[in-house]
């Protein structure tokens, strides 16, 4: 193994738990689906159909400097 | 090692612009040579053979004004890319322009091609922000030349999305930011940082301590607009931090965009290629030279990442990432940073925090992250 592949290796390794991790997750949990979708619609906005498809965190990285994603 | 897969094709089909905005990080804007159409069949076929053809990507004109270049190129790239793409995967189209040189035959074009081409303009916002920033070499704003061109892709019914670059001056006037955008209705709204990258060695929005409240203050009023409007203004932070949030099936971990070789590919005119970050394609360095891999003329994409060069730097890279996972908070969210950003501010890549990351992620993030913390709270008192 290269010492690059090494490094990756390490990044890959368990989640870090931290603040961040821990204050999302505290939200997952505590809102089901129908939940969510109940508070965007009737609180903080509308519930935007691509919702349910956006199943990746690597999607927040696909958007560099796009102002028209296709 | 070869990974991908391709997301994005960045093609630069000429250096030069028709403009001199204040915070441009391209070098060589004023040159005027132009990419041949043999040059782009090359580099097409250089990906097309490489196995980096996974699923749909996209070809961004960007790097220097795309709409200097003349529209029978563009012709003649969407034909080559139809006949040459036997692949099952969709290769679409998206220029990111100033506007200023659209025309009737310009948008007929935009308009036959809707499903496979999409245009982006460079908007900073209402005239007196526009103009602040967004000039000629003369010294002119360039904002009534955009929205003649806004006009006429109105006329056409083409929708258009926007890229607009947040600087210090912006930050005092939200409300006037907002709304010119929400009565502009682009399909979606991208806000950049004015960044320390390229050719831009300073940054407005870096250069005052207070800066970082103020900016502050100008996302959180934005969101809250953002919000009170139920999204009739999409943008892009704001959506892509929601939806990371409530919906991604799992936290930053290893590998991201800018940081896996070839899921986005840098092309000049001459065939040069780069890889990770796009804005690296232009930059000098003392340690490694540039960051230029390879040429699409002599070399394939998969040997390009064996010179010392490209092993050199990824080294660098990816041991930034694990200081990042090492020692910094949102690297969860995050991911490590991006490439470019750490080079441009630091002169090093194997370093942690950066204005950028303070500025397009962990600001945003906070901002959001503490509405939905709150809202969710409120609800429960209900």
């Amino acid at each position: 193994m290269t010492e690059v592949e090494l490094l990756i290796e390490k990044l890959s390794e368990h989640r870090q738990s931290n603040s961040y991790v821990e204050r999302i997750d505290a939200i997952r949990s505590s809102v089901s689906g129908e939940f969510i979708k109940v508070l965007f619609d009737a609180g903080i906005g509308q519930f935007d159909e691509s919702w349910d498809t956006f199943e990746n965190s690597a999607d927040w990285d696909n958007s560099w400097d796009q102002g028209a994603p296709n | 090692m070869l990974t991908g897969p391709l997301n994005l094709l960045i093609v630069q089909g000429t250096p030069f612009c028709n403009i001199d905005c204040k915070y441009c990080y391209l070098p060589n804007r004023s040159d005027k040579n132009k990419i041949s159409i043999e040059t782009f069949e090359k580099i097409l076929d250089r990906v097309l053979e490489s196995g980096l053809v996974r699923e749909d990507f996209t070809i961004v004109w960007h790097a220097g004004e795309p709409l200097v270049m003349p529209l029978s190129f563009y012709k003649d790239v969407s034909s080559l890319v139809k006949n040459k793409n036997t692949t099952n995967f969709r290769i679409k189209q998206n220029f990111q322009s100033n506007g200023i040189l659209l025309n009737d035959e310009w948008c007929e074009f935009l308009k036959e091609n809707r499903d496979t081409v999409n245009l982006s303009l460079s908007i900073d916002g209402p005239q007196f922000i526009h103009d602040n920033q967004r000039i000629t070499r003369k010294g002119d704003g360039t904002f009534t030349s955009v929205m003649k061109s806004v006009d006429l892709l109105r006329k056409y019914e083409i929708n258009f999305g926007v890229i607009s670059v947040i600087t210090d001056f912006t930050l005092d006037y939200p409300k006037e930011f907002y709304q010119f955008f929400k009565e502009l209705s682009p399909k979606i709204l991208g806000m950049n940082v004015e960044e320390i990258e390229g050719d831009n060695y300073s940054s407005t929005l870096y250069a005052k301590n207070i800066t970082t409240e103020r900016y502050n203050k100008f996302i959180s009023e934005m969101y809250n607009m953002f919000l009170a409007d139920t999204r009739t203004l999409p943008i892009r932070e704001f959506q892509q931090i929601e939806k990371f949030i409530l919906k991604s099936k799992s936290y930053k971990n290893g590998l991201g965009q800018q940081t896996t070789p070839y899921r986005i590919i840098a092309v000049d005119l001459d065939g040069n290629f780069s890889t990770l970050s796009p804005e690296l394609l232009g930059m000098k360095s003392a340690k490694y030279g540039n960051f230029v891999f390879g040429n699409v003329y002599r070399n394939s994409f998969e040997e390009a990442l064996t010179t010392e060069k490209f092993k050199a730097v990824y080294y660098d890279i990816i041991s930034g990432m694990v200081m990042c996972k090492d020692s910094c908070n949102y690297y969860s969210v995050c991911g490590g940073g991006t490439p470019s950003n750490k080079y441009s501010e630091h002169k090093s890549f194997a370093v942690t925090e950066t204005n950028h990351c303070k500025f397009k992620f962990q600001l945003p993030m906070d901002i959001v992250l503490n509405k939905i913390e709150n809202d969710i709270k409120f609800q429960d008192v209900q």
